[in-house]
């Protein structure tokens, strides 16, 4: 972490030249080229717009190094978490209409909801839904997404122990956002994806949207996703991708989001058409919960003092003004959307990278752009610290490879590991003999290969694509009782299973 | 002292500023005297004193006015004022000093160190920490139990909190309150064995130096430049002292001067550390500065946050930002006094303004103008654009209340013989009511200090004028209702705005 700060304080001086004026005309145009080289990124789409009018919108790269197709802005790449603000949306209209309220209980609308604690159950809000504070860890249970449809999801999340205090913390969630669609769904008697198309994206003229990734699969206006990790690069083609519903199952151009941009930003109406309350408008883009101002958030945004959620959006001040933004992430691709409603203006930027802080990048260099703020190389700068991430990985697998006990042998034969082990938030794990080692089908979803590490653990290879960039090649350690048989194993990031 | 204090606090600087990042801000010119004075006449406060810190520096501290309408002697920087729930960030530093000695964490559960402890709801007397204590999350309804301050003293308002009803869900709502502030000063008592006042005293007033300053507005009666008290009743400002209510303590007790505030604002500034002693962890200063709970900008928080974007709490702080910069700030109102203490960390930079005048908005109207003088922002007259907007706050406050008392029925009489009303009421919140008969006049009491005569005003409704300014202020303007029971017999008093009271059985 020193490292990071010594060059946190450093990289100020790296200054890029000051355009001649705040427009976006080529030398804008060049900056993004480069830094998209910079980042050794495929391609990336960026759309401004400031009241209703269009103030730039520009493909660069291609849409993926296989397909070399190049990228415009009517090029459709993931927004993942982006489709949050979408759904608190649909709410927000139901809140007008009188059919819910933000404070009401998820229980009213929802009668077999249940987390695991009774008083939490009953207390819990629509609100609390929104607002990441369930009190369960930072992305609780996402690992489901790989193995459960949604309903099946929603109903373990009474599996899920807290690890905070009920609305003490800040703590992502996804699922929690899973039951939010499914109150829309019980409320409108409709599927989350139907409401949403009848209730935004036609309205909106989001021709060109789609809420089912999967379904991508062979579209030809459609970027594929990249990923590096352990120093291989991957391709994430759209069958493999993850469906995270209400939650981050978006997928459009920059252009199609550039009338949701305007619509954002305007008073809930339409081409004269209400479609939402300004008070309900209002309150989507509240802050409602403080996010913990850390080192790395204060690394991200040097220039604020708070961050906040409020429904669906984070919040942040930059230079004494109110801005709204949030990002998504699905495998292999990266997106952001920023609001500053006081200018009326909004900037989305999007990559056919994993976890990229390239948008990141691009949206505070375009921020100090648009203000005649000389800005900074926030490419060179973000650039350096992904290096310095994935250096950290490295020196994070070489130390796990260096902590390696060798010469260690199982303390049973293979077949004494072998039977089925039960989680009754994940479901069964499998393990099975394969020649030498062991295999593991997990859920009956997902599949790897076990690799003797030391002792009485193995290492977690997938042989699917997404558990690769998450939970990775985690540890899996077998207990064993005093009588030497196998009672269950626990699997690092995901949890324990006993003997089934 | 204050001389030397400054002195020392000028040696102090030549170091820090190396160091100190922020830029040099403006002097105050002669124009600022005229503003305050001009803005005082407009508020009709009679007594203020203000003091600036920057970079560790006091560099500015002077009174203004006289110290009462009753005592014309000039109010100066060392004149001691209640500074009311500025206290509040003492308790907070109290408890830091526990943690940060490894006693307690923030996140402890507060029925572990105060066995005992309970709220209404049982998951909430188990879950709640010391965290939730200082941000006002609780679930209480806004101001909560405040009437208890003039009859029990803190473990016995401790023990009632149990009976409070909650008005929303445990850390769903921001909701300013005073209870959970005793209870923060009763965990510094359960874990020293030394009381809260003892504590503060010894290990924050006195070692930064706070020689006059007092944990109890006691300290108002037996000092000699002290300011006098201004309550406004039915139009009229009245000049009298302040309250001395032993439990308020941890909640707003405290007293000080401007000049010896400036040490605390350097304790702050200074990220625990003042003349080379560290009192606190940085990490643990930064923690209280730092939001915990979003508070709504309602009417009331624009009001005194006008530009804000975002405004939350944080241990014993408002957060807000104000031109790009982050403002902590705290307001205190005991009655008859406000003050207020602000904090901007970034630029190294902090103020405090205490008048001598109950609810006035005049100490966050001269905040504003010191901030925007220092920092050369556009000139603005906050105190006029503030006053406007507490006028109108005041008559919706006042149409609120009006409409909460209704229109009187005329031509009524009460259902029973006066006789017939007197006893004794009980409520398991609050304790004791009594209610007399002398001389023909209905009179309600609650403790000593809180008595009033009972007009009838219709049916068997009686409106309360209050005998004291404890009563005015904690109650004010309100109803009593004598509600009979089936047998026609009175067996409840309803005060609007209070609860219930149940009638005791005669024995």
């Amino acid at each position: 972490m020193r490292i990071l700060f010594i060059f946190f304080f450093s990289w100020t001086s790296l200054l890029f030249s000051k355009p001649d004026q705040n427009t976006f005309d080529s030398n804008f145009s060049t900056y993004l080229r480069s830094s998209l080289e910079q980042f050794e990124t495929a391609g990336m789409a960026v759309a401004i717009i400031r009241d209703d009018e269009l103030l730039y919108a520009e493909g660069f790269g291609v849409h993926s190094l296989v397909n070399r197709a190049p990228v415009t802005a009517d090029t459709l790449f993931s927004m993942g978490s982006i489709t949050k603000g979408f759904t608190t949306a649909l709410l927000g209209m139901l809140v007008d209409e009188g059919k819910l309220n933000w404070d009401d209980l998820v229980t009213q609308y929802l009668p077999d909801f249940r987390l695991h604690n009774s008083f939490v159950t009953k207390e819990f809000t629509i609100l609390d839904l929104l607002t990441h504070r369930s009190g369960l860890a930072d992305h609780a249970g996402d690992l489901l997404f790989l193995s459960k449809n949604h309903p099946e999801m929603v109903e373990r999340l009474r599996f899920l122990e807290p690890v905070s205090g009920f609305r003490a913390v800040f703590s992502y969630q996804n699922l929690m956002y899973l039951v939010a669609g499914q109150v829309i769904e019980t409320i409108t008697g409709k599927p989350w994806h139907e409401v949403l198309q009848e209730r935004i994206l036609e309205p909106l003229g989001m021709h060109h949207t789609n809420l089912h990734p999967q379904t991508l699969e062979g579209n030809k206006n459609a970027v594929e996703g990249h990923a590096r990790v352990d120093d291989l690069l991957y391709l994430v083609p759209w069958k493999r991708q993850v469906d995270f519903g209400p939650a981050g199952a978006l997928s459009a151009s920059v252009m199609d989001m550039t009338r949701w941009m305007r619509f954002m930003l305007g008073d809930g109406t339409w081409n004269g058409k209400r479609l939402m309350s300004e008070e309900a408008m209002k309150h989507l883009l509240s802050y409602e919960m403080p996010v913990p101002f850390t080192e790395w958030v204060s690394m991200m945004y040097p220039t604020s003092h708070f961050l906040g959620y409020g429904l669906g959006w984070f919040s942040f001040d930059w230079h004494g003004q109110k801005v709204i933004e949030h990002g998504g992430n699905m495998p292999g691709l990266t997106a952001k959307l920023t609001l500053v409603p006081s200018e009326k203006l909004a900037i989305l930027v999007v990559v056919n990278q994993h976890l990229s802080l390239l948008p990141h990048a691009i949206t505070l260099y375009t921020l100090e752009h648009y203000h005649g703020i000389e800005p900074k190389n926030w490419s060179a700068f973000l650039y350096r610290l992904t290096k310095m991430v994935e250096q950290l990985s490295r020196t994070m697998e070489r130390s796990i490879q260096a902590e390696r006990k060798t010469g260690t042998q199982a303390s049973l034969s293979l077949s004494g590991y072998t039977g089925s082990y039960f989680s009754p938030l994940y479901g069964k794990v499998a393990v099975s003999r394969k020649g030498k080692d062991l295999v593991m089908s997990f859920d009956g979803a997902l599949t790897a290969d076990l690799q003797h590490w030391q002792d009485d653990t193995w290492r977690v290879h997938w042989r699917d694509l997404v558990p690769r960039f998450y939970p990775g090649k985690v540890l899996l350690n077998f207990h064993l009782s005093s009588t030497g048989q196998v009672t269950g194993l626990d699997i690092e990031q995901i949890g324990s299973f006993s003997r089934f | 002292m204050p001389c030397l204090l400054r002195m020392f606090s000028f040696f102090l600087c030549i170091s820090f500023s190396i160091c100190a990042a922020s830029e040099e801000i403006k002097e105050f010119g002669p124009a600022f005297d005229v503003y305050v004075n001009k803005a005082m006449k407009e508020w009709g406060v009679s007594g203020a004193a203000i003091a600036v810190v920057h970079k560790d520096k006091v560099i500015f501290s002077k009174g203004y006015g006289v110290r009462g309408l009753d005592d014309s002697r000039p109010v100066d920087s060392q004149t001691l004022f209640s500074i009311g729930s500025t206290t509040k960030a003492f308790t907070a530093a109290a408890l830091a000093l526990l943690v940060d000695e490894g006693k307690i964490s923030w996140d402890d559960r507060v029925a572990s160190l105060l066995p005992g402890f309970m709220l209404q709801d049982a998951y909430a007397s188990r879950e709640a920490t010391v965290r939730d204590l200082l941000s006002h999350r609780l679930g209480f309804p806004s101001k909560a139990g405040d009437l208890l301050f003039t009859y029990y003293d803190r473990e016995e308002i401790v023990r009632r909190l149990q009976y409070i009803e909650p008005a929303s869900s445990f850390r769903s709502k921001f909701a300013y309150q005073n209870m959970s502030f005793i209870v923060a000063g009763e965990i510094v008592r359960h874990v020293t064995g030394q009381s809260w006042d003892d504590f503060v005293e010894q290990h924050i007033v006195k070692p930064l130096g706070m020689k006059e300053t007092d944990i109890s507005t006691e300290k108002l009666r037996v000092s000699e430049n002290v300011a006098r008290a201004h309550f406004r009743i039915r139009g009229k400002n009245i000049s009298t002292e302040v309250p001395v209510l032993e439990s308020v303590g941890p909640a707003g007790a405290m007293v000080s001067s401007a000049d010896e505030m400036t040490q605390w604002l350097r304790l702050q500034l200074g990220k625990g550390t003042v003349d080379g002693k560290k009192y606190l962890s940085s990490a643990i200063v930064a923690e209280m500065q730092s939001p915990q709970m979003m508070v709504p900008l309602d009417r009331t928080k624009k009001l005194y946050h006008p530009e804000a974007h975002m405004l939350a709490y944080g241990m014993g702080w408002y957060i807000a930002d104000y031109k790009g910069n982050r403002v902590l700030d705290h307001g205190g109102n005991l009655p008859g006094m406000t003050s207020t203490v602000a904090l901007m960390p970034e630029k190294d930079f902090g103020l405090v303004v205490l008048t001598n005048q109950d609810d006035s908005g005049l100490a966050k109207a001269i905040m504003y103008r010191i901030i925007d003088e220092c920092f050369d922002y556009p000139e603005h007259d906050w105190s006029r654009e503030i006053l406007a907007g507490y006028h109108m706050l005041k008559e919706q406050e006042n149409a609120y209340r009006m409409q909460a008392i209704g229109p009187q029925v005329p031509d009524t009489e009460p259902s029973h013989d006066l006789q017939s009303y007197v006893g004794t009421y009980y409520s398991p919140l609050y304790g004791e009511a009594t209610v007399q008969l002398s001389d023909g006049q209905l009179r309600l009491s609650y403790g000593s200090d809180v008595t009033g005569n009972l007009g009838h005003w219709h049916y068997d409704t009686f409106r309360v004028t209050w005998n004291e300014l404890l009563g005015q202020a904690t109650l004010g303007d309100t109803l009593v209702n004598f509600v009979p029971g089936h047998d026609g017999q009175i067996q409840l008093i309803r005060i609007l705005g209070v609860m219930d009271f149940q009638k005791v059985p005669e024995a």
